[in-house]
Order: C-alpha cells, then structure tokens, then sequence
C-alpha cells in the first residue's frame, strides 16, 4: 500500500546527525523514539512509499549473504514515481534508516567495536548521506536503490543481467560506480555492463578478478580521455571496450 | 570556466590554446531554466554557439563532424552527450535528471575518421602536417559551465543554523560544514550570547562581524580548497550569493583576500550598521 512518507525535517535532520556525532550510542535508536526523546519533527513529503515492502535481514554481512541483490530491487519498487533527483533528498534516506529499515540497517551495518567514536562514525557513514558518492557507495538504504534504479533504466538489458554483473563482486560494483564519468552514461554503461555479462556469465571467458578489472576501468578512462565514447557507433564502442578488457585480463 | 586542460594529438580549437592562430574561436552561450510549460522537475538549455574557422564548420555541414552538448550532473549520476543540428535552439533534459551542479560542455566531434585534417588558421609550428582523426575525437572544444540547479528556493539564512554542544568549552565554538546545512556548534557561554546578540537589534551587527563572518570565510575557504563540499545547498547558495555581488569567489585563493570578501559582502548588516546605530 502506498503512502506518502513522512521525513524529517531539515532542523532535525541536522540534529540527529549532531547527537549521532557527539555520541554513537544516543544516536542507534529506531526514528519513533529519537523522535520523542529529542522532539524531532516529521513532516510530509512527496514520495510515494510502499510501506508493505520490506526488506530481507541479512544473516551476516559477507557477501553472498547480505541479500543486497534481492533488497536492491524491493527497495526500488518500494518508491514508485521516484526520480533521481528525489534520490538526492538526504532526509527521506536518514528516515528510512532510522524509521522503516531500522533492523535491516542495525544487521547488515552491524558494529565491530563496542566504542563510542566508531559506533559514531559507522552511524554517519551508513545512516546519513550527505554526499552524492555517500549516496551510492556508503547509506545502508540509498545504496540499494542507486542498483536498484541503475538494473531497471540501462537500455537493452534487462535487469537480472545488469544484477548478475554489478553484484558479482563488491569490488567490481564500487569500481563500476567509482568512475561516474565514464559509467553515469547509460550508453556506455549498457555496453559495459552487456560485455561483463557476456564475459563473466555467458562465455564465462574470463573470472573476476580485482586488480585486472581495475585495470579495465583505467583503461577506459584513458581511452575516452581522448575519444567521447558516447560520440562513436556501437560496433566502434564495443570494440574500443573489448580491446580495454583483452589489454587487462592477458596473461 | 575553463574547460580541464587535456592533451590532445591533433590541433583543437580552444580557449587558451595557440593551436590556431588566425583568431578562430568556438564559443557558446547557455540558459537553464526549470521548465514551467511542459512538466515539473524538467530542466531546459537554450544555447547558442558561434564556430569562428570555415575548416570546422564545413566538416559538420558534410556531416564529418557534429555539433555536441555534453551534459554532467554528479548528483544524479546522469551523463549525456547531445548531437545539435543547430548553432541556436533549445533542448530539454530527461524529467528528474538533474540537480545541484550542471556542468555543460560544448564540443565539435569528428563522427566519421577524417583524413589528412588540415584546417585553416593553424599555427605555422604545425607546418603541412596532414592529421589521422579518429571517429570520436574532439575537434574544438567550448567553455564549460557550471549552472546550479535547484528545485526548491531558499535563503541563505535557512542554511545556517546553530546548536548548543555540551563538548566544546564554553567560550568556544566550531562550524561544521559536512552537510547541505551550515550548523554552528557553541559552546554554552556563546549560545547564550548568541541569543541575547540576535534578539536585541543594538547587538545584531556585532554577529555579522564576528561569528558571521568566521562562518562565511571558513565555507568560502573549504569551497575554494575544494573540499568537496561543492554540492552541499550552502556552497551553492553562498557562490550565487558572490557571483550577484561580481566576485568570483575561485579567484580568490589566500586567506587574506577571501576575508576581505567576507567583510564587503557583510559590511552593510555589520560595520555599516554599527556605525548607523551610534550615529
């Protein structure tokens, strides 16, 4: 059932994000009790929001365990009608994460140490988002979404084989998503992800590898340095592309 | 602003470069406005460019080479390279695309490989040298802009706010600026001077000379530093805020001159106003 979501207000955004920074342990607490113990206040906001969807709480945070892939898509289709730019809104991320997502987050977020200073910076890095690069690479929720939205809008693909390939690895999703100025073109990104997926999955010619993929990507960077890779046709795109993963996975 | 420094190898038409030397030039003009006719969380580009070297503009009237606008929003992950038919028009980004810094490029781009390219006006260190380009290279390349775009209007007040910290010493206080909101932490002796400077009008002026103007060159200093804070709503307010009053706020590199930005910009609210309320 949608509704439409309740988020915090700018002023109390600002201060959870005070109380999360001066101590860890006042800040880890579900929205509905921050809200009551610091008078918080929630107020309406245009999102669209399937309060029904929920998301599936990992059993450990290794992996091929923390259910991201299968979240990714039901955190998408929990907020219909959303556009990027609503994917900016800092506060309808920190809500959810302290408010619908509270257990999901605590789980796959989980703390390795019991101090007060780590359990702070742990809150401001998967709880809150105010960068665009925290955006998609740190905030427990909004990360999610980011492939969610990236697996359902990358043109001639469909979103299982845009899955297969970004969740493949950690490594290959934050170095995929490290270079937003190669990879925010869904053109290329379609053709990269599309060779991937050829490789890794269909020819299964090459396995993942970390150094060699980032290899990859610094060749591509190199080579659209000299060439707009969104100016040259498929075959010519393709071909510029294969070449760069040849070059990075010969032995 | 200008375009990063790339390194070509061929001659490219561009500012700041002494590839041609007969005075061609490639320049544009952009407005960005949020469409108010077709659909909400639409934003439009009207440009207009003027190619100065009948070599170029040739290429593209044989379809050898186009007319390209490079559009980049890092908000929003969206990235996109628009071939124009036109020198003058008018185009619309995809609904929801962009937000916070739109950096907009414009480019001519070989679409075909071009043999032996050899334009007129190039500089005579180039001699008869006959260029191999490839389909995808950059031919002439524009200033790039940066437009803020934003869909909601705010003052600069509502991106300052201040907060009591029990951390800090009393006569203390520190400006956190690692979100889209200014927020100064006080220590409890200055919160209470705070309060008691902001509700009396004889004491206001005395925060624009102080307190104020601590915030605004500390952000100006972390935006000039480029601290990543570039798309925080309080950087981008604070760059309209100095390019209204014609100071471009990158010029102004040490300490010393972004102070003396601080003081002119606050001047009215402050020492002005000190001075207003003696006499």
């Amino acid at each position: 059932m949608s509704i439409n979501l309740k988020i915090l207000s700018e002023e109390s955004l600002e201060n959870i994000r005070n109380i999360a920074k001066e101590s860890g342990y006042s800040a880890l607490f579900e929205l509905e009790s921050l809200v009551v113990e610091h008078d918080l206040r929630l107020i309406n906001s245009p999102y669209e929001f399937d309060s029904s969807v929920e998301l599936l709480i990992p059993d450990s945070t290794s992996w091929d365990k923390n259910f991201d892939r299968e979240n990714s898509l039901r955190i998408f289709s929990a907020l219909p009608n959303f556009l990027p730019i609503h994917a900016a809104d800092e506060r309808l991320w920190v809500s959810l994460a302290f408010g619908n997502y509270f257990e999901y987050a605590k789980k796959r977020w989980s703390a390795e140490s019991t101090k007060s200073k780590d359990l702070s910076q742990l809150i401001l890095n998967h709880w809150f988002c105010p960068t665009s690069r925290s955006r998609w690479r740190d905030h427990a929720i909004s990360r999610l979404w980011w492939v969610g939205h990236i697996a359902n809008s990358t043109p001639g693909l469909k979103s299982k084989e845009v899955l297969d390939v970004l969740y493949l690895n950690s490594d290959l999703i934050n170095s995929f998503l490290g270079h937003p100025r190669t990879t925010s073109s869904q053109r290329v990104s379609s053709a990269l992800i599309s060779l991937l997926h050829e490789k890794y999955f269909n020819v299964k010619a090459a396995a993942f590898n970390r150094d060699r993929f980032r290899n990859f990507m610094h060749l591509i960077d190199l080579r659209s340095g000299k060439l707009h890779l969104d100016a040259i046709s498929d075959t010519e795109l393709r071909n510029l592309l294969l070449d760069c993963f040849h070059e990075s996975h010969k032995n | 602003m200008p375009s990063k420094n790339r390194i070509y190898q061929h001659p490219v038409l561009r500012n700041g470069s002494t590839d041609y030397a007969d005075g061609s030039t490639f320049e544009s003009i952009f407005s960005v406005a949020i469409s108010e006719i077709t659909s909400k969380d639409t934003v439009e580009v009207s440009y207009v460019l003027q190619v100065r070297n009948m070599y170029l503009l040739k290429l593209v009237e044989n379809k050898k080479a186009g007319l390209f606008l490079s559009f980049y929003s890092s908000e929003t992950l969206f990235k996109k390279l628009i071939k124009i038919e036109n020198l003058q028009g008018r185009l619309q980004l995809p609904k929801g695309a962009v937000l916070g810094n739109l950096e907009i490029e414009p480019f001519i781009i070989a679409v075909t490989s071009i043999s032996d390219f050899l334009p007129n006006g190039l500089n005579e260190e180039y001699g008869a040298i006959k260029f191999e380009i490839e389909a995808g290279a950059t031919l002439a390349v524009g200033e790039r802009e940066v437009f803020p775009i934003s869909f909601s209007r705010r003052s600069f007040q509502d991106l300052i706010r201040v907060q009591t910290s029990m951390e800090l010493d009393k006569n203390e206080y520190e400006i956190s600026l690692a979100s889209n909101i200014i927020t100064i932490n006080m220590g409890t002796n200055v919160r209470q001077a705070w309060e008691l400077m902001s509700s009396d009008p004889n004491f206001r002026p005395f925060l624009f000379i102080s307190i104020y103007k601590d915030t605004f060159v500390e952000a100006l200093s972390a935006l000039v530093s480029g601290d990543d804070v570039e798309e925080f709503a309080w950087a981008r307010k604070l760059k309209e805020t100095f390019e209204k009053v014609g100071l471009n706020i990158t010029d102004e590199s040490d300490f010393t001159k972004l102070n003396r930005a601080v003081l002119r910009l606050l001047g009215k609210k402050g020492i002005e106003q000190v001075i207003a309320d003696v006499n």
